[in-house]
């Protein structure tokens, strides 16, 4: 039944007053003066500092005026010019001596674009690369990629052949082909209060070359001739150079820049604040002198795409443009300009190229002969999801190819192209595969140009399942999965839905399988009659698996029943559930007679599978923001529910109790124990809760600058001391076990927490533990990881960790 | 209501700089509580809209100086709600995206709790599609006409009758049997 119009015009007019009147009282305190403050704040930013009148002199006449230069180029290149038209296009690129576009897709594996063969092979492992380095970091030197964070290595560029190179926090690129900059902290973490070691390395055998200690209160971001362009970790965020030779002296190029993105090639640095609306430029040898190049008033450079070519001569920024009347609406662009370097830097032209109908760059690379740019550019697809697509530039700013297959090009904050002479791709894996969208070729992906692919809503598993994995790695008998659920029924796993890319683009899945880990066997689940999801919820009711939501149909339920194999459609739930875009989270807990599901944006409902009939509840008096948490306390019978929601302003977290007669008590809020200057740092969040048998436990990701704190349900919240912080990334999220709590990373380190004790004990472990779909069965973990192991010949594969709970010290005595 | 199309567009780029500060001073104060309003409709935050909303009528007084905004009352509302759709969109595949590499939370992004009664109603236009959405927020919340929704998007009035007539049809099936009042 639909409202009336009478009805709808009544809600509306309602609806406009209500928000007219906040408008109105909300900007009843504004003044034309502050208005004139933050336009003058704003352009304050742009300025770098010692280039103040220099580059007022710059921006005045070095005007940034988009005008049509040629209507018939390619997909709508407005084009703006400067000073003089750059270069005429180079000769057409030679499809046999063309590139490949090499993406690190996040998870530890690599993507191989062919752009001329239109073919791309997915999944590739990078030998080095260990589980929980930093997913979007590749470097290319001296033909060879440079992966890993802690331990760095080197590879070959088709990910074989691994070369150790040193211990280390991370690596930077380097100035000087064939090396790259080792960055070593005292202790396992990136510290910048301390002095660094900064090692100039040989990729090909870690031999170091050069060595220096980098002061504290920097942050090395990219490698100049001998030595290392710096970013000042004060509130200025200054450039610095910093030559290995010089002892530690500092040579400032901006002092307060707010600079946040940095690029290096042939003797020019680049470098763009926060808020990037113009890009300043040196030439090393000449560090005083900056030059400014505006991108324009209404654009922005995206995050992590600025980039010079190889010979320093051209630049390429991705920017976002903000909007402008009808144009723009946030679509994205692509500036190229040609720079000259003698006696300082000078702009000789550039250009700004508008991809159609796509969004700001992902990312941005040139090739190595810098005649030639790629970038890959997110748009919706016309079923509303995101994907990306690879746009071939010149360096002239003539868009020659675009390329949208679905699927195709992960999402990746880092690529290089290397000539395709000198890499051969190799085979595809069976992730590879599993992402072909457009089906697989001999070689990897059939990769249809402009031609959006039809995506099959639920890919067959096709593995058999390996019941003799060795104890710490079980093939699980389906495609590798994100957004996908795991659930602990007492005896099995249940792993179902999800979808098969990072960014959702892909296809969701209805399949799912269940595995007994007293016999480590999987079998195969039923064919669902729920629509394909991901970002879904699942909860264990004692009987069945209830899944609610998600991604694709934001309301539907099913339940599995994994003793009969069988599955019933259920009741639409009151109001969309998915864990993903909405900002205010789902959570879902069963108590015992009823799921009660808890939405930020619409409330709180309880489900009663007996009766198939869902009930609205009174939500909790909690603020909430991106995740909320619900936890059943284990020792309340009838049970006793904790909500978990955020304070507003972002300041902490905030709680309440549901009693089993339905009131809620509210709980105190977590701010007083956060100092407002370490607030920025880092902010509670309710998924970073479990409910210990010492009570509710919130504890701060690594490296977070703040306590872990305990709430007893009764009283106050209570200090414990900081865990102790296990190396390597971390991407946290505590369990509860045997009353406790445990929290790991995909490294496999991490801390766990003695309810009777409230002490925190690290631990190192043999596989990883950060994911999100990871279960307690009482006598171990399983985490479902969604990336694959190994490559098997077999079919595609996802791979879990099926370990022991390291045993901790202090019990073994 | 103020007349959206033709107030006050008398500001050449040549004037002296007190007619043009004084001629955007008026559309400041008479528009900007309506743009306000229009940005938050389409994003559904306090905290963006304002800042989208400033930064508009930013964009708007350099326009107006520089001689480039025939219609500033209408420009303004048309860079505003496209700022706000853009911010938003790229926080929601911002979102998605960081949420998918393990949990990670995404400390910086707009997150904003204070809402209006009628939210539930806003929510509900914000799921439509963009377009319907935008041409529902013109009539309903800055109470225009078709003929205006259609000049300030841009688009035959034709047009902008289908876009309102489907968007009041998807907004009535939505909010009814699918209100969670309703359960």
């Amino acid at each position: 039944m639909s409202l009336t119009e009478a009805d709808l015009d009544q809600r509306s007019r309602a609806a406009a007053g209500d928000v007219a009147s906040a408008a109105s009282n909300r900007a009843e305190s504004w003044t034309l003066e502050g208005l004139h403050a933050r336009r003058a704040a704003t352009r304050t930013r742009r300025q770098f500092a010692g280039v103040g009148v220099l580059a007022l002199l710059i921006m005045s006449v070095a005007l940034f005026v988009r005008l049509p230069l040629d209507e018939e180029s390619s997909d709508g290149g407005s084009v703006g010019i400067v000073d003089q038209p750059v270069e005429p296009p180079p000769a057409p690129v030679d499809a046999d001596a063309g590139d490949v576009v090499i993406l690190a897709d996040g998870s530890g594996f690599a993507t191989y674009l062919d752009p001329a063969a239109e073919t791309a092979v997915g999944g590739q492992r990078l030998a080095g690369f260990r589980q929980g380095d930093q997913p979007h970091q590749l470097i290319e030197s001296g033909g060879r990629l440079v992966v890993g964070w802690g331990e760095v290595s080197s590879t070959a560029l088709d990910g074989t052949d691994a070369v150790r190179l040193g211990t280390a926090e991370y690596a930077v690129p380097a100035a000087e082909d064939g090396t790259v900059w080792l960055i070593d902290y005292p202790g396992s973490s990136i510290d910048t209060r301390q002095p660094a070691t900064a090692s100039r390395v040989d990729v090909g055998d870690g031999r170091v070359i050069e060595s220096g200690a980098v002061p504290a209160g920097v942050f090395p971001e990219h490698g100049i001739p001998g030595g290392l362009a710096v970013i000042g970790q004060d509130d200025d965020r200054g450039l610095f150079l910093w030559d290995a030779e010089g002892g530690g002296a500092l040579i400032e190029v901006a002092s307060n820049g707010q600079v946040a993105q940095v690029d290096a090639r042939g003797g020019v640095l680049v470098f763009c604040e926060e808020i990037c609306q113009s890009v300043g430029a040196i030439d090393v040898e000449r560090p005083g002198q900056v030059f400014l190049i505006p991108l324009g008033s209404s654009v922005q450079a995206t995050p992590g795409s600025l980039q010079l070519s190889a010979d320093g001569n051209h630049l390429a920024v991705g920017v976002d443009i903000l909007g402008l009347g009808d144009e723009g609406e946030g679509e994205g662009s692509l500036m190229v300009a040609e720079l000259s370097i003698v006696n300082g830097i000078d702009l000789i032209g550039q250009r700004l190229v508008e991809p159609d109908g796509a969004g700001p760059p992902l990312w941005v690379a040139w090739s190595a002969t810098s005649d030639l740019l790629y970038l890959a550019a997110p748009y919706e697809t016309d079923d509303d999801a995101l994907d990306f697509a690879l746009y071939q530039v010149t360096a002239t700013g003539e868009i020659l190819s675009r390329d949208r297959t679905r699927g195709v090009v992960p999402l990746s904050g880092a690529a290089v192209v290397v000539p395709r002479a000198t890499v051969s791709i190799p085979p595809p894996t069976a992730e590879g595969l599993a992402a072909c969208d457009g089906g697989p070729t001999p070689t990897g992906c059939r990769w249809t140009v402009d031609d959006p692919l039809t995506v099959e809503a639920t890919p067959t598993a096709t593995r058999t399942p390996d019941t003799d994995a060795p104890h710490n790695e079980l093939d699980v008998p389906l495609l590798g999965r994100y957004a996908h659920t795991v659930t602990w029924t007492g005896s099995e796993v249940v792993v179902w839905g999800g979808d098969a890319t990072y960014n959702g683009s892909g296809p969701a899945f209805g399949d799912g399988a269940v595995f007994d880990p007293s016999s480590s066997r999987w079998r195969p689940m039923a064919p669902s009659p729920a629509e394909p999801t991901s970002d879904h919820l699942a909860v264990w009711t004692g009987e069945e698996v209830l899944f609610l939501g998600g991604w694709q149909n934001p309301r539907q339920l099913v339940g599995y029943d994994p003793v009969q194999d069988t599955w019933t459609t259920r009741a639409d739930a009151p109001f969309e559930v998915t864990t993903n875009i909405n900002p205010f989270y789902n959570a879902a807990v069963w108590t015992g007679e009823r799921m009660l599901v808890w939405s930020g944006a619409d409330g709180m409902a309880a489900y009663d599978p007996t009766e198939d009939r869902w009930e609205a509840l009174t939500g909790p008096p909690v603020e909430h923001r991106y995740t909320v948490a619900l936890h059943v306390d284990p020792r309340s019978d009838p049970a006793s529910v904790v909500a978990v929601g955020g304070s507003e302003n972002l300041q902490g977290i905030d709680v309440a109790i549901r009693q089993p007669d339905g009131q809620w008590t509210e709980g105190p809020e977590l701010n007083q124990l956060i100092d407002a200057d370490k607030r920025s740092a880092h902010i509670p969040q309710p998924s970073e809760t479990v409910l210990t048998d010492a009570g509710l436990l919130v504890v701060p990701s690594q490296g977070a600058p703040i306590p872990a704190a305990l709430w007893d349900l009764t009283g106050d919240w209570i200090e414990l001391p900081t865990p102790p912080k296990p190396g390597c990334a971390s991407l946290p999220r505590p369990i509860r076990i045997d009353g406790g709590m445990i929290v790991g990373n995909l490294c496999g380190n991490g801390v766990r927490f003695d309810a009777g004790t409230r002490s925190f004990t690290p631990f190192e472990s043999d596989g990883p533990m950060g994911s999100n779909q990871v279960v307690w069965t009482g006598e171990e973990l399983i985490a479902i990881e969604p990336t694959s192991g190994v490559g098997s010949a077999a079919g595609p594969a996802m791979t879990s960790w099926r370990m022991a709970i390291p045993v901790d010290p202090s019990e073994e005595e | 209501m103020a007349e959206v199309g033709r107030e006050a567009p008398g500001v050449s780029a040549v004037s002296a700089g007190g007619r043009e500060v004084s001629a955007f001073e008026a559309i400041y104060s008479d528009h900007r509580n309506a743009v306000l309003g229009l940005a938050y409709v389409m994003s559904g935050r306090w905290g963006l809209a304002e800042e989208v909303t400033q930064d508009a009528f930013i964009k708007l007084m350099d326009g107006m100086a520089a001689g480039t905004v025939d219609n500033p009352a209408g420009w303004v509302r048309t860079v505003a709600m496209n700022l706000a759709r853009s911010r938003v969109r790229r926080i929601k595949a911002e979102i998605r995206a960081l949420m998918r590499l393990g949990g990670r939370r995404h400390e910086h992004a707009e997150l904003d709790t204070r809402r209006v009664e009628s939210e539930a109603f806003w929510a509900v236009v914000r799921l439509l599609p963009s377009r319907q959405a935008e041409a529902l927020a013109l009539h309903y919340q800055d109470d225009r006409p078709v003929r205006e929704v259609a000049e300030l998007m841009g688009i035959a009035e034709g047009t902008a009758k289908a876009l309102l007539h489907q968007g009041r049809h998807r907004l009535a099936e939505r909010l009814g049997p699918s209100d969670p009042e309703d359960v």
